[in-house]
């Protein structure tokens, strides 16, 4: 009913359907051991103890001394897991950072001087989306070497994309609206209306797709550190203590399942409360 | 007396080309305006009237320079506005303004009222930051909004008080020109006589000269002092606004003068429905444009040439074969 | 025309409509009652927010399900109370008995299928027949709203169509099965000055031919007053003032009317400065004390803003009613 519509506002009414459950499991899983694995790990992740090797985790036949229990070198699971966070975090933020600031520079650009440019950046969008991450990281692996560097520049690479699309559909819209042409006819110059008038309203598209990419970054980590051309090791990266794991499934399942556990909890949470943000920054729903 | 000429459009075209179909590589012409001539004194108002496809917004989007023409020049204050750089541009877009027909997208919503209505004056002014919030001030109260609502955002307003902020905005480097493109018709009907009466405060009490677009005939009647009305890209008939509506010499005027709704029940005029519908611009009629609709049509001439405007009173210019 | 000797096809009767959100809930159809005869057409005038597209929804029965609710009175549709019929008898209602044309022409046709589809598809749900007449039907629909060269246009599809064309379509579809009563919101807005003369006549002419009863919804007193024959005159979910046409503009009882139609400027010309309602229409989530139109008006007094006037007879003429403390003293 148009008749019913009124503007628009954030109000503190929207924050009452925060979702709870994913941002405290995201708290504990993923953001507080990111920044204080120091102080909260049990063990050192790094230093092996061969007399404790294979523990099962507590409630398996295992003590609390080791809670998810240890590794074939007899390295603690859970203080890897938390060590391993930080890790994780780093790759998926600058890596989203990268995505972030090269699509939306491009999109906007497209978006608004249209014509070659435009065509140009999409095809590039186009190729970029055809071609697997996975082919392009084993290149800069075998270029670069396995290195933070590469992985960082993967995500990014793999991510870009989508932002610019997303980014140059808005801004064709936004081009045409009134208060642009407004803006033109009052005397600004270009970079003025591109940052001052649409910058501005395409910032939340920005911040609900970078939340929702976080899940496929961390995703994407994973798989690389899993085939071996991620970080290499020692690092705790989480797909690698997945990969870790994968000859002893059979045996000592905690190994590869606690990490995989971790990886799906936080994943699953962003996306949760990317979705949440998306609602709750998009003006078109009303509070009916 | 006459005031001074501020702005003249001498032949002024505008011509797209449009693929002739999805798979095409063939382009057509569409010749969205076509040699248009009109001038506009200072102080004075100069309604465009005509009904969707003639023509009055690409018209206006040339005056404000968004727009290149295909041909023709615009002139203001006797330099061609399509060849200004620099200050002389600069001079122009402070000079010219416009307030546009939907108060809720022609504001930012991201952006404070404060900023919103300054930024023609920032733009192209060199002033501190206080007197910017002096004239911000100003040109609120001169719309009837205190200074306290320069520190709001848009979506703090109803659609009045929007198109007063938008108005406000035109006025604030006291130009001489505004352009007014359906200005109350995305207005409530109680709220348009408001925003009317406030425009023509502000042409009395600032000399501004208005280009008006508007659907609304009475609305226009009421604010215009000359109009020009267009039928597929061409004028058809221009003049002093109560000469024509009184008195619409050409076919077309008389007819969609006649549509216009009555404002009661006892004032039932005489309704000259016409056939059809307009042509596309992609394929109009030769000859006069609006032949195949005329109930007046006088002969082979009508399909074969096209009327040029000639004067058919000091005041009144029409183009039309019944007249030569 | 006199209304009193014809049938009541439409009768509405203290028709309440309830909102309920998070945030509260309000009243945007508050006590309706009103009748439309047949071959008459009622106007229903409003701005944004004046409860009149609700309304038209409310006698459909189209509201919005979980946040709109009918809380009190009657629809009687030819002596057929529609509030109590099942969803599925009001299906075979709606469109056969009483149909709507909305604004847009753009979204009201599907895109996807070409006129004819959509004008069988409607044949096809209230009154089946053969295959092969199902077509002639539908030209003979389309001829009846005047569409030119309809064998042809049947076959188009909405985007081939300009906008007076595709409302014309929309009609067609309206009026395909002869309902009794037709519910027009706004249906001309997006039309040209020319085209909407057409479009007018168009629906004075069907009326003529099948005598069915129109409710137009309007903001614009100038198709009142060039089309209908009585009025609604409705304020923040009140009908303030009902009444014959021609007795409402030459004495409006209510000073939301009486000001309405004066701030309008005229055709003919020479007028002073126009005369304007200070302030803005209330927003429906407000709550209203007193009469709703009181913080505008003029004459408003103490209980004006207290008291929320009743609905009674204007000069003492049986019909013409308005809601206004001025008319009670008289």
């Amino acid at each position: 009913m148009a008749e019913l519509s009124t503007p628009s506002r954030f109000s503190l009414r929207r924050l009452r359907n925060l979702p709870l459950v994913p941002i405290i499991i995201l708290l504990v899983v993923f953001i507080i051991p990111a920044f204080f694995a120091q102080w909260i790990a049990p063990h050192d992740p790094y230093v092996p103890n061969l007399r404790a090797r294979l523990q099962p985790p507590v409630f398996f036949g295992g003590t609390w001394e080791y809670p998810l229990g240890t590794d074939r070198l007899g390295r603690d699971i859970l203080s890897r897991i938390l060590h391993g966070a930080w890790y994780v975090m780093a790759v998926s933020m600058i890596g989203i950072f990268v995505g972030v600031v090269v699509g939306t520079t491009l999109g906007l650009i497209a978006g608004y001087v249209r014509g070659r440019f435009d065509s140009l950046v999409m095809r590039l969008v186009d190729i970029s989306l055809a071609l697997p991450a996975m082919l392009l990281a084993l290149a800069l692996a075998a270029a670069l070497g396995a290195s933070f560097l590469s992985v960082v520049i993967v995500v990014g690479f793999a991510l870009w994309a989508y932002f610019a699309r997303q980014v140059r559909a808005e801004v064709l819209l936004l081009r045409d609206s009134d208060f642009v042409a407004r803006s033109l006819v009052a005397g600004s110059s270009h970079a003025r209306i591109l940052f001052r008038h649409i910058l501005p309203n395409v910032v939340n598209t920005i911040v609900v797709l970078a939340t929702l990419q976080v899940g496929i970054a961390i995703m994407l980590d994973a798989s690389l550190s899993f085939l071996g051309i991620g970080i290499p090791r020692p690092t705790p990266a989480w797909g690698l203590l997945v990969s870790d794991g994968r000859d002893f499934i059979a045996t000592d399942w905690w190994i590869a399942f606690f990490p995989g556990l971790a990886i799906m909890l936080t994943v699953l949470s962003v996306n949760m409360i990317g979705d949440w943000l998306r609602d709750a920054l998009d003006p078109r729903l009303k509070q009916f | 007396m006459k005031n001074p000429t501020i702005l003249e459009a001498r032949g002024l075209s505008k011509h797209f080309e449009v693929k002739d179909g999805f798979f095409s590589r063939e382009t057509k012409t569409v010749r969205a305006v076509n040699d248009l001539n009109f001038e506009i004194s200072k102080g004075e108002t100069l309604a465009l009237v005509g009904e969707s496809g003639c023509g009055k917004t690409t018209t206006t989007r040339l005056l404000l320079r968004l727009q290149n023409p295909t041909q023709g020049v615009i002139n203001f204050e006797g330099k061609d506005v399509h060849s200004l750089t620099g200050a002389d541009l600069k001079r122009f877009r402070s000079r010219v303004q416009a307030v546009f027909q939907d108060p809720w997208s022609s504001i930012n919503p991201r952006v404070r009222i404060r900023d919103f209505v300054a930024e023609p004056l920032i733009v192209n002014e060199t002033l501190t930051s206080g007197e910017v919030d002096r004239r911000v001030h100003e040109a609120l109260d001169a719309v009837g909004l205190g200074p306290a609502h320069a520190r709001k955002y848009p979506h703090e307003f109803s659609g009045g008080q929007r198109q007063r902020i938008a108005i406000a905005s035109a006025i604030v480097t006291r130009p001489d020109l505004v352009i007014l493109d359906e200005p109350v018709s995305g207005l409530d009907v109680s709220i348009r006589s408001q925003i009317i009466n406030l425009l023509k405060d502000m042409q009395q009490e600032y000399g501004i000269s208005y280009i008006l677009v508007a659907h609304d005939l009475a609305t226009t009647r009421y604010l215009a002092d000359k109009v020009a009305v267009m039928y597929l890209g061409s004028i058809i008939e221009t003049g002093d606004t109560d000469q024509i509506f009184d008195h619409p010499r050409h076919p077309y005027t008389e007819a969609l003068l006649s549509a216009a709704l009555p404002s009661s029940p006892t004032e039932k005029n005489r309704e000259i429905v016409l056939k059809g519908e307009i042509p596309s611009p992609l394929s109009p009629p030769d000859g006069c444009p609006f032949h195949p609709r005329c109930p007046k049509v006088v002969g082979n001439i009508c399909s074969t040439a096209f009327p040029q405007l000639a004067a058919e009173t000091p005041q009144v210019q029409v183009g039309c074969h019944i007249y030569k | 025309m006199n209304s009193q000797t014809k049938k009541p096809l439409l009768e509405v009767q203290d028709l309440k409509v309830e909102i309920k959100t998070k945030v509260g809930s309000f009243v945007p159809v508050n006590g309706h009652s009103f009748s439309v005869h047949e071959g008459e057409t009622i106007g229903i005038v409003g701005e944004s927010g004046s409860g009149k597209s609700m309304t038209a929804s409310a006698l459909m029965r189209l509201l919005p399900k979980h946040v709109a609710k009918i809380t009190e009175g009657s629809v009687r549709l030819d002596g057929k109370e529609l509030l109590t019929l099942s969803e599925k008898q009001m299906r075979k209602v709606r469109g056969a008995e009483i149909s709507m044309i909305l604004q847009d022409p753009q979204t009201s046709l599907n895109p996807a299928f070409t006129v004819g589809s959509q004008i069988k598809e409607a044949l096809r749900l209230h009154a089946p027949g053969p295959r092969r007449s199902l077509r002639s039907r539908a030209i003979d629909a389309l001829k009846a709203v005047k569409v030119a060269a309809p064998e042809q246009r049947i076959d188009a599809y909405p985007g081939e169509l300009s906008g007076g064309m595709r409302q014309r379509v929309v009609g067609a579809i309206a009026i395909s099965c002869r309902p009794k009563v037709i519910i027009a919101d706004e249906p001309t807005t997006s039309l040209d000055v020319t085209v909407q003369a057409q479009y007018l006549r168009l629906l004075r002419e069907l009326q003529e031919e099948t005598g069915m009863a129109i409710l137009f919804i309007t903001h614009d007193f100038g198709i009142v007053a060039s089309l209908c024959h009585r009025v609604l005159v409705m304020y923040a979910g009140r009908i303030v003032e009902s009444g014959p046409v021609g007795k409402i503009f030459a004495n409006p009882a209510h000073p939301y009317t009486e000001a309405l139609i004066a701030t309008v400027p005229s055709l003919s010309g020479n007028q002073g400065r126009l005369r304007t309602i200070p302030g803005q229409p209330p927003s429906p989530a407000e709550k209203i004390v007193g009469c709703p139109f009181a913080p505008r008006c003029d004459y408003a007094d103490a209980r004006c803003r207290s008291e929320a006037p009743p609905t009674v007879l204007a000069n003492g003429d049986s019909e013409h009613t308005t809601s206004c403390w001025r008319a009670v003293n008289q």
